[in-house]
This record gives structure tokens, C-alpha cells and sequence, in this order.
């Protein structure tokens, strides 16, 4: 009777059993998908980011900074990381704003780095017969001086950069496009819907706005 | 404007295109005396020189770097 009562329930046992593992296995692979899914999408996002804001951003790279291949390296340093925080970005600003950001943090890291290595000292062990054994500690004054004045140019070029963007628009749109992309006079007061001379007063004016921005400590 | 506003106007102009040769002479006349312009005109060549040197390096990433980084920062 017992034997009995056993098989019986060891009948019905069996299908849920089977069934709770087919549930599993299919959460499993539902799970899985949506990853699957989720991984191909942020990846198809970051490389039409790349494909979209490359350019812009190696501009503004490349205004602060004056070695083109740290430029690309720091853009796909900034593309790696937003591919692996992608996630947090919630979207309250556009994706080139947030890019930028995490460019222009990368560039501050850069700067800090290359201020710290200016400050470096080489060591070595002396085997000259005067200061024979002694460890010698010297400063590399070659590489200071050029560190230092590759610091200063870059810096003085981000200041630039950021004292122009304080410029009212249309000073901003017409120096950008006199200067940056090489456009004739005619196309930019037609662009702009001004006069020759009134353009070359937009030019001095925003020139002078620039000079007062930057400082007297920028020109010396 | 000012005298000095005119002057400081004229060789901004002269920076990038011919001026006529009346302006060009009382530019210079007027240079040869004021601080003030002699001042604006260094200042203003130096921010000139870092427009152009900032212009030469705004390039466009090539087709090959614009695949390099896709590709690593796919990897």
C-alpha cells in the first residue's frame, strides 16, 4: 500500500519538477537575451557617438591640448569610459555635453600629471672619481623647461578657448568663421546681415572683450 | 567712436585685406604716438597667431582613426 502510495507520488512530482526547470531555463535565456540586447544597443549608441561627436571632439582637444596623437588617445579614453558608465547618463544634458565633460576631465588629469612630472628629479648613481658611490639627485632642466612651456602654451590656449565662448553669438559666430573656417568677408556679412565695416568693428570689439578676458598676465 | 576705436578698427582690417593708402598713412601716424593703440595692435597679433595656431590643429579625425577607436572601444 505504501509502495504504492509512493509511486503515485513520485508520478506527480516529476512533471513540476520538470516544469519548474523549464521555467528556470527559460528566465535564464529570457535574462540572458535582454543582456545580449542591451550590450548590442549600447554598443550600436557608442559608435554612432563616436561616428557623430569624434570630430568636434578632437577639436576641442586639440584646443587644449598641442600633441595630436594624446588628443586620440584621450578621445578614446573618453569614448571608453562613456561606453562603461553609459548606464548613469540620464539624459538631462545632450550626449556631446556630457562627452565634453568627460573629455575636459580627462584633459584637467592630463595637465596634473604633466605638472607633477614637472617637478620630477632624476636620480642616479654617480661613478665619477670625485663623487664616487654617492647617489646624485638632479633636476632634468632640459625637460622642465619644455614641459613647462608646453603647459603654458596649452593653457593659454584653453584660455582663449573659454574667453571666447563668453563672447555675445553673433561675435563668436563671425570670429569663428573668419578665423576657423577660412570664410571671405562677403559670405560672412551675408551670413551674419551686416556691413563690411561693421563686421570689422565686430571683430575689433570682440578682440578687445578677448584682451580684457584674458588678462595682461596672458600676453606677457 | 573714438579715434583710437577707428584706428584700432582699420588695422584689424589691414590684418586681412589692403586698406587705402590715406588710411594706412594716418593709421600710422596715429600709431607712431599712441601707448594705448601700440598696445592693442601687440596684444591683438598675439591673439591672432593663436587663432591660426589653433586653426592648423582643428582637424578631422581620419577614416582610419575614426576606426581604430570604434574598434577599441568596441574591443
Amino acid at each position: 500500500m505504501l509502495i504504492k502510495e509512493k509511486s503515485e507520488m513520485n508520478l506527480v512530482k516529476k512533471p513540476i519538477i520538470i516544469l519548474v526547470l523549464r521555467s528556470l531555463f527559460s528566465l535564464y535565456f529570457i535574462i540572458n537575451s535582454n543582456f545580449v540586447i542591451m550590450e548590442t544597443e549600447n554598443q550600436s549608441k557608442i559608435a554612432e557617438w563616436v561616428e557623430q561627436y569624434s570630430d568636434y571632439l578632437l577639436g576641442f582637444a586639440l584646443s587644449k591640448i598641442t600633441d595630436r596623437n594624446l588628443a586620440l588617445d584621450l578621445l578614446q579614453d573618453t569614448f571608453v569610459s562613456a561606453m562603461k558608465s553609459e548606464a548613469r547618463f540620464e539624459g538631462r544634458s545632450s550626449a556631446k555635453t556630457w562627452l565634453t565633460s568627460i573629455l575636459n576631465r580627462k584633459i584637467i588629469d592630463h595637465w596634473r600629471q604633466q605638472k607633477a612630472r614637472k617637478t620630477d628629479a632624476v636620480s642616479h648613481y654617480s661613478t665619477s672619481s670625485e663623487e664616487s658611490g654617492d647617489w646624485i639627485l638632479e633636476k632634468n632642466e632640459v625637460a622642465v623647461e619644455t614641459a613647462e612651456q608646453v603647459i603654458i602654451k596649452e593653457e593659454k590656449q584653453a584660455d582663449l578657448h573659454d574667453c571666447m565662448a563668453k563672447l555675445p553669438d553673433q561675435w563668436q559666430g563671425i570670429i569663428t568663421a573668419k578665423y576657423f573656417e577660412d570664410k571671405k568677408g562677403e559670405e560672412i556679412c551675408n551670413e551674419f546681415e551686416v556691413t563690411s565695416s561693421n563686421m570689422w568693428v565686430i571683430v575689433h570689439r570682440a578682440k578687445t572683450a578677448l584682451r580684457d578676458c584674458l588678462g595682461q598676465n596672458w600676453f606677457s | 567712436m573714438s579715434k583710437c576705436d577707428e584706428i584700432q578698427t582699420w588695422f584689424e582690417q589691414s590684418l586681412e585685406e589692403n586698406i587705402s593708402p590715406t588710411k594706412r598713412m594716418k593709421m600710422r601716424f596715429h600709431l607712431m604716438r599712441c601707448k594705448c593703440c601700440q598696445g592693442y595692435t601687440k596684444d591683438s597679433i598675439q591673439i591672432h597667431s593663436t587663432f591660426k595656431n589653433l586653426k592648423s590643429r582643428a582637424s578631422r579625425l581620419t577614416a582610419e582613426e575614426r576606426a581604430r577607436i570604434t574598434k577599441e572601444v568596441l574591443k
